[in-house]
């Protein structure tokens, strides 16, 4: 059969279509555009870092997906972990968790003062190695101030005459001021410690689309100091090293660790004496969120 | 970012503007303060032309205007009037890596180039802006007709700078 007033078409039987193999790795521009939209998606209504949401929430949303994460969620809530904190999923939740559950866990110290001097002391020996990095003092001092304003305010009350409260300080990290200036301060401390110890990283530094080998200076101011990118195992390694903090990653993945269903975690220590207990977060792909531990505030069951 | 104070923002232009008019821009081949005292979020910019460069012997004026969560993300940089130049929209807005967060330019022309961060100053840009007049960067054109021009007939293009620097200056 033939239609009038259209050009001829070879016929060759059905169209063949290119498959996509949603394993093949993209092309630089189309992550770039995944990245995009999904950083569009996930800003509108999402707060900075939420409230603490039961384990149970967590689950529900995997309940009609993978099995092996609904398990793995499973052995978090028996093995002592109550809850999530979300943060934002803008490239910056590694440093905001980070920084977020370690003064949390300064305000739920046993010996307050103890772990915010520990702090304290650890962020003072920060200012040369940024300066020492070749940052001038004009480019970090108010971050810094910010940072440790809010670390004090455990131990001294501000101006208003208030302690800080996990309330507080909530409410201080979805202040996008306050929240964004101390995810800064942790980015550019966290490329200083990288540029004064080049030998320990040089050999890490891939360019995490690419992957790469990238220069060092390079690979600090593209993915390390700009806001907005995310954390890799580098960036983890120099932070806990500069603030001198344990912390331990729980790997929900969807892998089989051994026993189906277990989490492995991913530890980084750096604190010999630690006047506060490990700070926990939990990594989905590409995300970093904060683990809590029971009893530690009321859940949030509304949402 | 919406929202929140800009308490930052005023802090940092404050100190940024101290240092300018306490120091001095290197060599004296600028200088940048707000238009007025009670709006730190606009300045002006007063910059020399390069020596050894058809710009040189001109003073250019440049608007600069800053986000409010400054310097999270960079200002704008616009010449008023604008320069005849590869990497100056007709419009006189600039258009230079230093000025781009990274991840804002997908084609990756400018990867390996310096972009924007917090630890930029006003002093940092205006300095690269400095060297892109005198060494225009074809890559990432913003007056694709100054860049054939430039690219083809550099002698033209250098005829047509210098005579703009002297209708500026009225000779």
């Amino acid at each position: 059969m033939k239609t009038t007033g259209l050009p001829d078409v070879e016929d060759g039987g059905p169209p063949q279509y290119a498959t996509t193999n949603d394993f093949e790795p993209l092309t630089p521009i189309q992550s770039f555009e995944m990245n995009q939209s999904l950083l569009e998606d996930a800003i509108p209504d999402r707060p900075l870092i939420a409230p603490l949401a039961p384990m149970a929430v967590l689950r529900a949303e995997y309940e009609g997906g993978s099995q092996v994460f609904v398990k793995q969620i499973d052995w978090l809530t028996e093995h002592g972990y109550a809850g999530i904190r979300r943060t934002r999923g803008d490239g910056d939740c590694f440093y905001r968790s980070l920084a977020f559950a370690w003064i949390e866990r300064m305000l739920q110290a046993k010996d307050a003062p103890l772990a915010v001097t520990s702090a304290i002391s650890a962020l003072e020996a920060s200012q040369p190695l940024l300066e020492a990095a070749g940052f001038q003092p004009l480019v970090f001092e108010d971050f810094y101030d910010c940072l440790v304003a809010l670390i004090k305010q455990i131990i001294a009350p501000s101006g208003d005459g208030r302690l800080l409260t996990p309330a507080t300080l909530l409410e201080a990290f979805n202040s996008p001021e306050t929240s964004n200036s101390i995810v800064v301060y942790l980015r550019l401390l966290t490329s200083a410690q990288i540029r004064a110890d080049p030998d320990a990283y040089a050999g890490f530094l891939m360019h995490p689309e690419i992957g790469e080998p990238m220069e060092l200076r390079d690979f600090c101011e593209s993915f390390v100091e700009a806001v907005g990118k995310e954390a890799d195992h580098v960036q983890m390694t120099a932070l806990t090293r500069a603030l001198r903090v344990n912390i331990k990653v729980a790997y929900l993945d969807g892998h089989v660790h051994g026993h189906e269903g277990n989490v492995s975690f991913v530890e980084f220590n750096d604190a010999e004496e630690a006047a506060i207990d490990p700070v926990i977060l939990l990594y989905r792909p590409g995300h970093y969120d904060v683990l809590g531990q029971r009893s530690e505030e009321p859940l949030d069951v509304g949402l | 970012m919406a929202g929140g104070s800009s308490r930052t923002a005023v802090n940092r232009l404050m100190k940024e503007y101290k240092q300018l008019t306490s120091q001095g821009a290197p060599d004296g081949m600028f200088t940048a303060g707000p238009v007025t005292e009670s709006d730190m979020f606009t300045w002006e910019a007063l910059i020399m032309g390069p020596k050894d460069t058809p710009f040189e012997g001109g003073v250019f004026s440049a608007k600069l205007t800053f986000p409010h969560d400054y310097p999270l993300s960079p200002f704008k940089m616009k010449f008023e009037p604008p320069l005849f130049h590869p990497n100056i929209y007709p419009d006189g807005n600039v258009c230079i890596s230093i000025l781009h967060a990274p991840g804002d330019d997908p084609t990756m022309y400018e990867s390996a180039s310096e972009r924007w961060s917090p630890v930029q100053s006003v002093e940092k840009v205006i300095l690269s802006v400095i060297s892109m007049l005198a060494e225009p960067n074809l890559e990432s054109g913003a007056n694709i007709d100054c860049c054939k021009l430039y690219r083809d007939n550099k002698l033209e293009y250098e005829r047509i700078v210098r005579q703009s620097v002297k209708e500026q200056l009225g000779l």
